[in-house]
């Protein structure tokens, strides 16, 4: 990239930091405007941007077939997938039409509801590991879970109503405090990053190092 | 003329700013640079990335699912994307193969022109493959989810990174990395997946680590300067509420009413 190149980004980036900043705190209707075309600019640039992610996913996957690699079926699947959605979405004109939703509704959602479904799966091997009492630590994780899990289940208050009382005090105090902490941090932490962003210091957003 | 209900945020905003540019301009005038330890996180990278050398097996990298421009995650990106141009430089360094994995079209030529030049600057351009090296998935969580997981199994890694922002895909790609039996780093912002990453990976980022671990691996040594300046803001902070904390006792609430305002 050249330097001139990287100078106007840096430029453009500093400008649109300082609108965007100032739209947030200060109340009028010009800034506003501005900010919403910045916005916009961001959704336009997204929608350019996509067309990269097809051409890299289609190259990849031609050069998969083409070099006859193992998972070449899998390719071939993906980019006949891609060309039947491409050309629905252009016959019918929408991507809210029924045909392109009918497709959509009956194998893109399912699959992601049966992903996301595997998460109990996953939750219950990770929980299997981190609740080994190996240590101190993980004993004093192991029984904090025990007590939330009889606060959340309804067994807990069944056997003891002390019990879903301790659970929602370890949630409370101990949970609730130290996810504020984290948060402050994250907060600060974001603004350290804006600021060497705004400034010129880090270069990673314009695909540069320092 | 400000909004309102945000006097105070101007006002913290402005000051905690202040602090960290001039702690940034002290360590870049050379006035007073800082001396920082070096993150246990970057210890792990570098461990990771060496294990996978020596098992002579390919390195997965994840910058995450969310965009450089999102409202919320637009920072744990630009810190992925930032500790990415550290990953692939050692990697290439040490000779592993890298592979990472995109989500985010406008993530995609940011991340390729960062790995691209992490092989320039170790002098094997030759070894960067167009479309191979950093590979585009979907910018469907669960589609980026599953190609990743595949990738992961099919190239057998031996070291997972998963940084910038991911949501529920994160538990599904941290186990299936343990699965596999990669050496997993990983950092987030996001609270809610923090501890999945914390039970299923070797090493784990929490929070502004992600930023901090971005800062210090930054070649600029003067960028270490603004881990200090944070420091100095997070005193302040917890000294405010701990002030807060004892007026509220004793029925003043002078900085409750401040935050407020």
């Amino acid at each position: 990239m050249s330097q001139i190149f990287k100078k106007t980004a840096s430029a453009v980036l500093l400008i649109v930091a300082v609108v965007l900043t100032c739209d947030y705190f200060i109340k009028d209707a010009t800034l506003r405007a501005v900010a919403n075309d910045m916005n916009n600019w961001a959704v336009v640039i997204g929608a350019f941007a996509l067309g990269l992610g097809a051409y890299s996913l289609t190259v990849r996957h031609t050069r998969a077939i083409y070099q006859k690699r193992t998972t070449w079926p899998y390719s071939a699947l993906l980019l006949g997938t891609m060309i039947v959605f491409i050309g629905l979405g252009l016959f019918t004109g929408s991507v809210s039409s029924p045909q392109y939703n009918w497709i959509y509704t009956l194998i893109v959602q399912p699959l992601s509801s049966a992903l996301y479904g595997m998460n109990a799966f996953f939750i219950a091997s990770a929980s299997y590991r981190a609740f080994r009492a190996r240590s101190i630590e993980s004993g004093l994780l192991l029984v904090a879970a025990i007590f939330l899990m009889l606060l959340n289940a309804p067994i807990g208050g069944v056997i003891h109503p002390i019990l879903p009382q301790i659970g929602k005090m370890i949630w409370d105090l101990s949970g609730a405090t130290g996810m504020r902490a984290i948060l402050i941090g994250i907060g600060i932490g974001t603004l350290a990053i804006g600021l060497r962003i705004i400034i010129g210091q880090e270069k990673t957003p314009l695909g540069g190092a320092d | 003329m400000l909004n309102q209900g945000i006097v105070s945020w101007v006002i913290i905003t402005f000051l905690f700013s202040g602090i960290m540019l001039g702690v940034l301009y002290l360590s870049s005038t050379h006035k007073y640079i800082p001396k920082i330890r070096e993150h246990p996180g970057i210890q792990a990278i570098k461990e990771a990335l060496g294990r996978a050398t020596e098992m002579g097996k390919p390195v997965a990298y994840s910058p995450g699912t969310s965009t450089l421009y999102d409202t919320k995650y637009a920072g744990d990106t630009a810190a992925a994307l930032t500790i990415l141009g550290y990953t692939a430089r050692q990697a290439v360094k040490m000779g592993s193969k890298l592979i990472v994995g995109i989500a985010q079209p406008t993530v995609l030529p940011v991340a390729e022109e960062i790995v691209r030049q992490a092989y320039r600057a170790e002098n094997k351009p030759e070894e960067y493959i167009e479309e191979e090296t950093v590979q585009f998935y979907s910018p469907n969580q669960w589609g980026f989810a599953t190609s990743y997981i595949g990738m992961m199994h099919r190239e057998k890694v031996a070291a997972n990174f998963i940084f910038g922002g991911h949501a529920a895909e994160a538990m599904v790609i941290a186990e299936s990395g343990a699965t596999i039996g990669a050496m997993q780093v990983a950092g987030s912002t996001n609270v809610y997946q923090l501890p999945y990453y914390l039970v299923s990976c070797d090493y784990t980022l929490i929070g502004e680590d992600e930023f901090a671990a971005a800062a210090y691996l930054s070649d600029n040594p003067t960028h270490k300067g603004i881990i200090f300046g944070q420091d100095i803001t997070k005193l302040i902070s917890a000294a405010l509420i701990i002030l807060g904390a004892i007026l509220a006792t004793f029925g003043n609430n002078v900085v409750k009413t401040f935050l407020s305002t």
